[in-house]
């Protein structure tokens, strides 16, 4: 029954995929090989993620800082160990900045975006610094939350008057297209779960098993799909290029007459408030804790400053950057993390095959 | 050290609570609520912009509903929201504004830009109706029907789902607008209010090519045309064949079309509607007569009648239906496409079959 704690950081990634503008990025390239990208995101994004729980489940308890210690070189180790922290610390930042825009335009316009993001990174900072246990247990009791809202919402989306199914289809001519990189790297974000057992498998003290597996092929695909069809679905093959917040704009053209709250969008706010703020500790979770093995022995007494340092300078760039920049920084941590993940998993069925 | 902190991060919290001052910074009696918003071509400048303003009361009663309608002029719209926003003693707030009126002489090929203010923004709903004010948006919003109770209530309801649906209220929101604005093969539409006496009427539709007014649908046509877009509501066909009269209340309505394109001869768009209904008024008793007969008489109407309607949108080369992009959807010939259905539009015929069955005939015979 444990087990499921496994699945948890799966379905935050998947979630968190609307606010950090993979359909944005898919949608751009609908007619180039969207379709494709998404099909081999599945295929490839859950081997990797089963090859690599099939490897660290030989480590039971052990995060990826503590696996190297005895197989590889210090140098090695710290470099591997701080650029994976670097890549989540990265992704929390990303989510945060963007999340803090989207809470600026459709939440308060008036806000000052310092202080939103104060308050975000405040949070952040202390959830992040909590144990790993903590921030599973955390992430269950947010999920349970707010995953019937999200149900709620697609079921909406599809049942919209002016959902419209030829444009959809309009799209499929698209299929056979070849993906970029690229997209590639953008649709298999969504798998990207798995990677957070470098750090949160010292929670998994006993060997995690792979019975369930087929969740994750099935959840993602259902995931991605909808992410990618449902705004062409409803703002159409054209027009819906023209939207930076994608799914924020999608969610507000859905209506509900006998609500209490006729606007869906704010059902859609409040669940990715707690969704943004649980990537955010996550990532920045792992981040430090990656980045803190480095100073062996005294690591616990690094964190709080390598939270600071990060907090600090999410602070600085959120000010200084726009939403151009924003997504172009996204477009580039996919394929970034795309290539890492790709040489991890390689490294650790080695790793694996070596121990056996 | 532990507890020190804990009495720091204490003290911040209660710092932190001061930084709470209400409805971001403004509450909410210093706001002014917007309700509907209008926009006209002005006189001097380019445009008009109307806002209807809602003034809290304490009592809700029919009659009674408090506005206050401003107007501006300026070149574009966010000046002259600007300029609004310094008339009026509080700040404007357009997160509840429900619709959105654009007056008749806007409708030209410059809709776009007009309405690219509107679709910017983020403090106005996606979901919000729109519509086009005949003569102009201003006195559309200026009118209130005795029987209003909350302000600009009647407007609102005219094009919800929640009164007793009309079928000649055919409602447009601000993304679907947006949307059929850019999508090929599937053309704008927008509902027409217009004044009447002290209130206003809607029961025509304008449609629009990607750029300009095109044609104007008129009530007779306006319910069988929000039966192909819309949800289907009920409405009524009255027919009349020699001395046999009677009018028909349809209550349920699906259809469903394919379009053919046999070599050498004209591509037939095939419709199969689907309709049934209960008399509603008659010059003689019809319940002993051969039901199948009486059905043929409506059937040839409405056939005749959608017939018209397709036509009459075939002429403007307007697709306000789809059949575009359900062609598109269908055959896949890459990027031609487009120009391939243009050419088939213009030559398609249109084949329409009814199938009616009349439930009953009342509760007389």
């Amino acid at each position: 029954m444990m087990n499921r704690y496994y699945f948890y950081p799966f379905i935050l990634c998947m979630l968190v995929n609307t606010i950090f503008y993979v359909p944005v990025i898919l949608v751009e390239y609908r007619f180039q090989g969207a379709w494709l990208a998404i099909l081999f995101a599945i295929v490839f994004g859950s081997t990797l993620a089963y090859l690599f729980t099939r490897t660290m489940r030989q480590f039971p308890g052990q995060g990826l800082p503590e696996i190297f210690e005895q197989r590889l070189p210090v140098m090695l180790s710290s470099v591997i160990s701080f650029s994976l922290g670097l890549l989540w610390i990265v992704a929390g930042g990303v989510v945060l900045i963007a999340f803090s825009y989207i809470a600026k335009m459709f939440l308060n316009p008036s806000i000052p975006i310092e202080q939103l993001l104060f308050c975000l990174i405040i949070v952040s900072c202390y959830a992040a610094t909590r144990s790993t246990a903590a921030i599973n247990y955390l992430s269950e009791i947010i999920l349970i939350f707010i995953l019937p809202i999200v149900v709620f919402i697609l079921f909406k989306a599809l049942q919209s008057e002016t959902f419209e199914w030829n444009a959809i289809m309009v799209t499929t001519e698209y299929i056979f297209e070849i993906p970029s990189w690229n997209t590639l790297a953008t649709a298999m974000f969504c798998f990207t779960g798995y990677m957070t057992l470098i750090v949160l498998n010292r929670f998994f003290t006993w060997r995690i098993s792979l019975t369930h597996f087929w969740l994750v092929p099935v959840t993602g695909a259902i995931t991605l799909v909808s992410t990618f069809l449902i705004p062409i679905g409803i703002h159409g093959t054209q027009a819906v290029e023209n939207y930076l917040y994608l799914w924020v704009n999608t969610v507000d053209s859905l209506r509900m007459e006998f609500g209490f709250i006729e606007r869906v969008v704010f059902y859609y706010l409040m669940v990715y408030v707690a969704v943004s703020l649980l990537f955010i500790s996550m990532s920045w979770h792992i981040g430090t804790e990656l980045v803190s093995s480095i100073f062996r022995g005294q690591s616990k007494r690094y964190r709080w400053i390598i939270v600071g340092v990060v907090g600090i300078a999410t602070w600085w760039y959120g000010r200084l950057t726009n939403e151009k920049q924003l997504i172009m920084v996204a477009e580039q941590w996919f394929m970034i993390r795309f290539m890492m993940e790709l040489l991890l998993v390689l490294l650790m069925v080695l790793i694996g095959r070596r121990k056996q | 050290m532990r507890r020190r902190l804990g009495v720091l991060f204490g003290v911040l919290f209660v710092l932190l609570l001061f930084g709470l001052s209400g409805c971001g910074f403004k509450d909410i009696d210093k706001r002014f609520f917007v309700v509907a918003i209008g926009i006209d071509q002005g006189k001097e400048k380019q445009y008009k912009v109307s806002l209807k303003l809602a003034i809290p009361t304490h009592r809700i009663e029919p009659g009674h509903a408090a506005f206050q309608i401003i107007s501006q002029e300026a070149d574009t719209i966010s000046q002259a929201l600007e300029l609004l926003n310094s008339n009026v003693d509080k700040e404007l707030d357009l997160g509840h504004s429900k619709i959105f009126i654009i007056g008749r002489n806007l409708a030209n090929d410059e809709i776009l830009t007009t309405t690219d203010w509107i679709f910017r923004g983020s403090d106005v709903q996606r979901i919000e109706y729109m519509a086009l004010a005949n003569p102009s948006a201003e006195e559309i919003l200026e009118a209130s029907p005795r029987s209003e109770r909350v302000p600009a209530d009647s407007l609102i309801l005219s094009f919800g789902h929640e009164k007793i649906g009309s079928s000649l209220a055919v409602t447009e929101y601000l993304y679907d607008f947006y949307n059929r604005m850019f999508e090929l093969g599937k053309d704008p539409f927008l509902p027409v209010v217009s004044k009447k006496g002290k209130s206003f009427e809607v029961n025509q539709v304008a449609l629009f090519n990607k750029k300009e007014l095109k044609m104007v649908i008129q009530p007779g046509q306006t319910e069988l045309f929000s039966q192909l877009v819309r949800k289907p509501s009920n409405f009524v066909v009255s027919v009349k064949k020699d001395h046999l009269r009677y009018s028909l209340l349809i209550q349920s309505f699906t259809y469903r079309y394919q379009i053919q394109t046999p070599r050498q001869q004209p591509p037939i768009l095939q419709m199969d509607i689907k309709v049934r209904g209960r008399i509603q008024e008659a010059n003689q008793a019809l319940f002993d007569k051969n039901w199948g007969e009486i059905e043929r008489i409506a059937e040839k109407n409405i056939e005749n009648r959608y017939k018209n309607l397709l036509e009459s949108m075939q002429k403007h080369q307007i697709d306000p239906i789809g059949f575009g992009l359900h062609y598109m959807a269908r055959n896949h010939y890459g990027k031609k496409e487009w120009e391939l259905w243009q050419e088939i539009y213009s030559k398609m015929k249109f084949n329409i079959t009814v199938d009616l069955e009349i439930e009953s005939t009342g509760i007389i015979k």
